[in-house]
């Protein structure tokens, strides 16, 4: 009896054991042909083993990793983030069974990292240096929509007065991008965003973006359009409107967004 | 043992995004699948279409874009693609021309040629079919996982398809589009493209975007590259535009408005374009009529009675106007003087058919999807029993009397189909009330929620009596709702008077609230 039990603890240690190996092998994505990258990712790594470890490591590493500092936690993360972006340049251990999954796998794993560096971040904003903010700036510009969207899920949690440092980026790489469902959480951060100063900047971008932004793109603006027509952005809308194909959903959209206006500003 | 037993379902139940891939299933939401033959207009698979998107929507719309797999396959495959071609086509030439107005006709011709041989790799140019069974189906490639003209993928295009919008002939084309013409743009900066009007390069360049993501541009020029056949394959559908082979000479396609076509909200498309209405002013015409026939003003079809135009701003209801005022069916002429009354679908098309109002209650009584607009994207879905208030109706007078309601089910606007003059009370029935009252009613109380009080008017959008502060609370006398809009006039009495306030939009961005308060 005591020996089974024995018998029965060494099974679940060893387990344990090759499913913590297995874990991490299978959340690290080496690369294959590049030594560059090696070196480049070998500091990432430096916490993390290939080696099999016993159970008895992997809980000192994780109270190794319990202690460390906020600092060292983001830049951790960031170091982590930036390990999954070189896998953009040089191919690593990603799957590659047509001819987009790769990209759109290192992608997904992205923005999945970024959602572990956004969580970070909640509630320690004043702790953000211009590093960061050009860290977070410089992830709107990946080609992919679920990337975009984890960077406007962060930026829509900053708190207003910290929003306009990002108003350019979300224009340029938000905005003028494709992707339609990511307009909604935009107009959003736009919408925060917008101060007297700024209003007339954000309606002509979101003007051009009306007439010459992807079908979709256009539509979803004008959805959410009202909220940026005000007394010196109006004629912006209206010149804007009769550059719009008649029919087009944008032209419905908007053209009610401006019948309401006026009827805002004539009292009913 | 905890941790053992956690470890143990990261191994086997791999950590799943939020973002990126959802692993949908082979033929994932496919029933009355079908096969095909790898020829133009029917490449297999094919599966039911109403599981993403109105089949009604679908009969109305794109009717000429259905291949018919009953008649013969010869001359409906010629049929089919000389229209579905010209829509392509038109199609394409309505993006670039959207995204670059500056476009030379030299560019838009590489470009229609660089769209239409895309749409013969991805699908053989196939997207919906109906049957021997007569039912529609849309074409599913890759196991599936494709779906249709331009195989937007369930796994990684999860949202957009679920929503209807891969379904949905141009919205299909056009998100493949956004994706082609980022490849467009960007190629000329590569090395395999010399220059802007290096074409033929530039659209091969943008295939490899298409296809392979932004490191993939050049991808043609490495025969060895693992995914060189596509490159290829490519290549000689753009060289060789074998689609071309099978469009009549002698066929003349349906004229297409894409803005209307893109348009879910509206039901039919014709060729002309017709302008948004506009706000009515009042004025008396001096001339009679000559002729008893559909007149024209701007984006109003009219009818001549009693010496007043009397109009309709929704053009698919045209056929309600026709039967109100025993017209002759035919557009007439241009009139130049200002319509005098301004007719509510209610107003023409109830006769006979039991439509609902705007403001009525009703009760759902089967189970039917809640769609963004008539033919949109997938909100919600309605159930038998609910009630809900009529917020705004659509018909389909073609089609029997077909309609659509639009109605809110928590947070979400959106039409549900319901049913035709014939069979709309399987559907949805007139009930005393509802859930959730969005839209006040005769005999209610509301209370005037703008800061700086709303004008009373005589008349809806007439002249102004007075201002009624903010706050006040007034009765409920009748409601008007008018325009496409569905602007709301209540009428009241104040101090009085009697006479209409505007109390805001109801879609598509409902504001009533901004303007009165339902008590």
């Amino acid at each position: 009896m005591k020996n089974n039990v024995n018998y029965k603890k060494e099974i679940v240690i060893s387990l344990s054991a090759l499913c913590a190996v297995s874990f991490i092998l299978m959340n690290l994505q080496a690369p294959k042909n590049s030594n560059d990258f090696q070196e480049e990712v070998a500091k990432i790594e430096k916490t993390e083993t290939r080696k099999p470890a016993s159970a008895k490591k992997i809980k000192k590493l994780k109270k190794a990793s319990n202690e460390k500092t906020f600092e060292e936690k983001v830049a951790y993360t960031f170091d982590k983030i930036r390990g999954v972006e070189l896998c953009l340049e040089v191919e690593c251990d990603y799957p590659d069974n047509d001819p987009r999954e790769y990209s759109l796998s290192v992608y997904k794993d992205l923005s999945m990292r970024i959602t572990k560096y956004s969580n970070f971040w909640k509630n320690s904003w004043s702790k953000m240096t211009t590093k960061d903010q050009e860290f977070i700036t410089g992830l709107l510009k990946h080609d992919d929509g679920f990337v975009k969207k984890e960077i406007l899920s962060l930026l829509n949690s900053l708190p207003s007065e910290d929003t306009g440092k990002y108003l350019g980026a979300v224009l340029n790489d938000v905005i003028d991008y494709h992707d339609s469902q990511l307009i909604p959480a935009a107009l959003v951060f736009l919408n925060n965003t917008q101060t007297p100063d700024n209003e007339m900047l954000v309606s002509q971008r979101l003007s051009a973006a009306l007439r010459v932004g992807g079908p979709h793109v256009s539509q979803e603006i004008s959805k959410g359009i009202h909220n940026f027509i005000s007394p010196n952005t109006a004629f912006i809308y209206e010149a804007t409107l009769t550059s719009l194909p008649e029919e087009a959903p944008e032209t419905t959209y908007l053209m009610s967004a401006l019948t309401e206006y006026e009827m805002q500003q004539s009292g009913g | 043992m905890k941790a053992l037993i956690t470890c143990l379902i990261f191994l086997f139940f791999p950590l799943t995004s939020q973002a990126g891939k959802v692993n949908t299933a082979n033929y994932w939401k496919c029933s009355d699948k079908s096969g095909g033959s790898w020829t133009f207009g029917t490449a297999p698979q094919a599966c039911a279409a109403k599981t993403f998107i109105s089949e009604q929507f679908v009969n109305n719309k794109f009717s000429a874009y259905i291949f018919d797999e009953s008649k013969g396959r010869t001359s409906e495959r010629v049929r089919y693609m000389t229209e579905l071609n010209h829509l392509v086509e038109e199609a394409a030439e309505y993006y670039l021309k959207k995204r670059k107005p500056s476009a030379s006709s030299t560019e838009m011709k590489w470009w229609k040629r660089a769209v239409l041989a895309i749409t013969h790799q991805e699908s053989f140019m196939t997207h919906y079919r109906e049957g021997r069974d007569k039912k529609l189906r849309m074409m599913r490639g890759d196991f599936g996982h494709g779906h249709g003209l331009m195989q937007v993928d369930d796994r990684w295009h999860f949202t957009a398809v679920n929503q209807g919008r891969a379904a949905n002939l141009i919205d299909n084309l056009f998100y493949a589009l956004d994706i082609y013409y980022k490849g467009w743009e960007s190629a000329p900066s590569k090395s395999c493209v010399s220059s802007k009007s290096s074409y033929y390069n530039r659209a091969r360049a943008a295939y490899g975007v298409y296809n392979g993501g932004a490191s993939a541009a050049c991808r043609f020029t490495n025969p060895n590259h693992r995914w060189a056949r596509n490159d290829k394959n490519f290549k000689d559908k753009f060289d060789g535009q074998s689609w071309s082979r099978y469009i009549s000479s002698s066929q003349k396609p349906k004229a297409v408005n894409i803005a209307c076509l893109s348009n879910s909200s509206s039901n039919s498309c014709g060729s002309t374009p017709v302008k948004p209405p506009v706000v009515v002013v009042p004025e008396p015409p001096t001339q009679p009529a000559k002729f008893g026939k559909v007149l024209k003003y701007k984006g109003l079809l009219c009818a001549l009675q009693d010496r007043s135009y009397h109009c309709i701003s929704q053009p698919e209801q045209r056929f309600c106007l026709v039967n109100k005022f025993n017209l002759i069916n035919e557009v007439a002429r241009t009139i130049s003087v200002k319509p005098v009354i301004l007719l509510s679908v209610e107003d023409v098309c109830n006769h006979n058919n039991e439509l609902l109002e705007v403001g009525n209650f009703l009760e759902i009584e089967k189970n039917v999807n809640l769609r963004e607009t008539p033919g949109g994207l997938l909100k919600d879905v309605v159930r038998t029993g609910e009630t809900y208030q009529v917020l705004d109706v659509v018909t389909v007078e073609s089609r029997n009397n077909s309609r659509y309601y639009l109605v809110k089910k928590g947070s979400n606007l959106g039409y549900f189909y319901a049913g035709d003059k014939d069979n709309h009370k399987e559907w949805a029935t007139k009930a005393n009330s509802a859930r959730e009252i969005l839209i006040p009613v005769a005999g209610s109380y509301v209370s005037i929620a703008t800061n700086n009080g709303t004008n009373l008017r005589e008349t809806p959008a007439g002249t102004k009596i007075t201002t009624v502060p903010s706050k006040t609370q007034l009765k409920v006398l009748s409601t008007v709702i008018i325009g496409t809009t569905n602007k709301l006039y209540i009428e009241v009495e104040y101090k009085g008077n009697k006479g209409f306030m505007y109390s805001g939009q109801i879609h598509p961005n409902s504001s009533i609230n901004n303007w009165i308060t339902i008590l």
